[in-house]
């Protein structure tokens, strides 16, 4: 081969790699998925899915044990007791044991990435994508049950009741489905959902927060709005989880707003600010909740008791754009471009250990 | 600081497009051709500062001192600067637009990359990019991600008999190389340059077919545009030689050497034969396949020029 041709093949590659890397790479770019049981932290991030010890911050097992450079994970693993549901952005959905990370089986019909946190119950699993399906699939072995289509990406962790199951799709509409896929009913929101919906206690009124600066109660037999929530205006977008205690519906905005309102109508009970951004959204512990906030590249671990009175919290390197995971003794937060990926730090905020795959 | 100048400003241009239109796809196409009619004067320097380097290549003085200082190249170079200086040439000036356009052109991909987020992360950063004073278009976000039978933020197949056909990616390869092919000066005889240029017209559309095939389709869709607004301005601009393409429009003598053989040319007639130029389109001037002006200065005094067809 001639030099100039050579020389012209390197330049062109050298420019493929160049435009390829600012597409992102494998085209979509996530944060650590965080899940985690009484004994296990399961991180699903970059070309494996680990499953790390609550003890020690040391990986247990690994998935796929082989490195493989065309799956990448960035969905929140749905946990079971003894199995793990999750997918990644080659389009694949996995089921793996707990224990060992074994694979059990794999779903490869979907035309998506997956990037929301899967649901369950019983043998079904439900399964968000970004082909814009809600796919259930029998959880025994992986064989599609039914696919609902809605119009957009879907993020947020399906909602399940004794009578439907709430599926939030960036579309910015909020579908109820029967357990057959079959629509009941759908209402259009002004913004899109991303967090994870909440649902009260008695399975009446739906809740959630969108991208158009809202928050929303609907009825969950019909679809009909309750009630809007705005603070006047002065909320912003509502990027995360909410959570609800004693009828308490605790969420927050992306300018680090925390409003705790009576569920039942919008009266706020009680309002507090953090630095920066939330954008996971809150965290229910045993006495009280958390957030993490994303300013400047550093993030900050915040918990607070139900009234909203400040507890212990943490700085750290790095963006957080999950909310932390909690178990009985153990907060761990993941962080994109940190100096670790995770920190754990027990319920009275002594940090316990740091995780870095890389170390 | 290139996020704020380039990115930020572009990719709000392309949310408010897409205000206007309420389609990502055609948002995607409106935008790249008006940042290639934003840097079309440039284009269009580009163009004369070629077009002069084009002729002074041809211009006798030129040839003699390539022959006369081929041994000694920085006698040649100074040689060369003085012709520059007395013809009024800038040597970087065709090479000048193009470095001020391609952070531009880089720009305008990295802004449609941007805007199609595909993942909450992405779809955060793009919210906080968007200048507050431009609306609410938060409320737009994520942007609507289907276009024809396309997800924008997925490699594109058209599904066919249950065959997923790249069909963007082959209008990619097809237009990259018609744009490269119909853009291509006329051989100055200078082979190296006529290698590299032959290289270029494969390579180039295989690379960009490649990344069309499997980047996001919004991104195949942006090369796509790109590439026929680049042949629409090029002909606005009649610098495009069809003759390239199609033989038979070729004038002249300007008939393609038989396959396999060289066909050396008295680069010097052309600059006797002044009946001819008169009758050659401008841009074709004495470009009768003149493959190797240093071989065919060579044997010039071997062979008898070549007659023109007329």
């Amino acid at each position: 081969m001639k030099k100039s041709h050579l020389t012209l093949i390197l330049t062109l590659m050298g420019l493929a790699l160049v435009l390829s890397a600012c597409a992102s790479g494998v085209r979509v770019t996530g944060t650590p998925g965080l899940s985690i049981s009484d004994d296990m932290v399961f991180v699903a991030y970059g070309n494996t899915m680990r499953g790390i010890s609550t003890e020690t911050g040391f990986d247990q097992w690994q998935f796929p044990e082989e490195v493989n450079n065309r799956i990448m994970f960035y969905a929140q693993p749905y946990v079971t007791d003894e199995s793990i549901f999750v997918g990644d952005v080659a389009n694949n959905f996995y089921k793996l044991d707990k224990a060992t990370g074994k694979l059990d089986w794999t779903f490869s019909d979907a035309k998506g990435f997956f990037l929301g946190k899967a649901n369950g119950e019983d043998t079904v699993v439900y399964a968000p994508s970004n082909d814009g399906n809600l796919y259930a699939l029998d959880a025994e072995n992986g064989d599609l049950l039914w696919s609902f289509k809605t119009g957009h990406y879907i993020w947020a962790q399906p909602v399940l009741s004794d009578d439907a199951i709430f599926v939030a799709s960036m579309d910015q509409f909020i579908y109820a489905i029967d357990r057959k896929g079959n629509q009941i009913w759908a209402q259009e929101q002004e913004g899109a959902v991303v967090g994870n919906p909440a649902l009260s206690d008695d399975g009446k009124l739906l809740f959630a927060g969108t991208t158009g600066k809202q928050v929303l109660a609907l009825d969950a037999a019909t679809g009909e709005q309750v009630w809007a929530f705005d603070a006047n205006g002065s909320l912003e977008s509502v990027w995360g989880n909410m959570i609800l205690v004693d009828d308490v519906l605790i969420f927050s905005d992306s300018s680090g707003k925390i409003f705790a309102l009576d569920s039942q109508m919008p009266t706020i009970k009680w309002q507090i600010e953090v630095p920066g951004a939330v954008v996971g959204g809150v965290v229910e512990l045993p006495d009280g909740f958390a957030v993490a906030s994303l300013e400047n590249e550093t993030s900050l671990v915040k918990t607070f008791d139900f009234d909203g009175g400040a507890n212990w919290e943490a700085s750290l390197s790095g963006e957080v754009f999950q909310a932390p995971v909690v178990n009985e003794s153990l907060l761990v937060v993941g962080t994109l471009n940190g100096d670790n990926l995770l920190y754990a730090y027990n319920l009275t905020g002594v940090q316990v250990w740091s995780y870095n795959p890389e170390r | 600081m290139w996020e704020t100048i380039v990115i930020q400003p572009f990719t709000n241009i392309l949310l408010l497009i897409y205000s206007l239109v309420n389609n990502f796809g055609i948002s995607i196409i409106l935008f790249t051709i008006l940042i290639r009619l934003i840097t079309h004067p440039l284009t269009v320097k580009q163009f004369k500062a070629t077009q002069s380097m084009q002729k002074l290549q041809e211009d006798p003085r030129y040839k003699k001192m390539q022959e006369k200082y081929k041994d000694d190249k920085e006698k040649l170079a100074q040689e060369q600067m003085k012709l520059y200086k007395e013809l009024g040439i800038n040597p970087m000036g065709s090479c000048l637009p193009t470095l001020i356009q391609l952070p531009l052109i880089l720009g305008l991909y990295q802004s449609v990359t941007r805007a199609m987020a595909a993942s909450p992360v992405e779809l955060f950063k793009l919210e906080k990019i968007i200048y507050p004073w431009l609306g609410d278009f938060g409320r737009l976000l994520p942007l609507e991600n289907q276009f024809l039978w396309m997800d924008l933020g997925q490699p594109e197949r058209l599904t066919i008999f249950g065959f997923g056909i790249p069909v963007l990616a082959v209008l990619v390869v097809a237009t990259t190389f018609l744009q490269s092919k119909l853009i291509q000066p006329p051989s100055t005889g200078n082979d190296q340059a006529a290698m590299m240029s032959k290289s270029m017209n494969i390579y180039m559309p295989l690379l960009m077919g490649y990344m069309a095939y499997s980047l996001a389709s919004g991104l195949a869709i942006y090369f796509l545009t790109s590439n026929v607004f680049g042949i629409i301005q090029y002909a606005a601009l009649g610098r495009v030689n069809w003759g390239n393409i199609l033989p038979f429009l070729k004038k002249g003598d300007e008939k393609q050497p038989e396959k396999g053989k060289t066909r050396v040319v008295d680069a010097v007639s052309v600059d006797v034969d002044v009946d001819d130029e008169d009758d050659a389109p401008e841009p074709q001037k004495g470009s009768a396949q003149k493959t190797s002006s240093q071989k065919s200065t060579a044997t010039k005094k071997k062979r008898p020029p070549m007659k023109r067809r007329r």
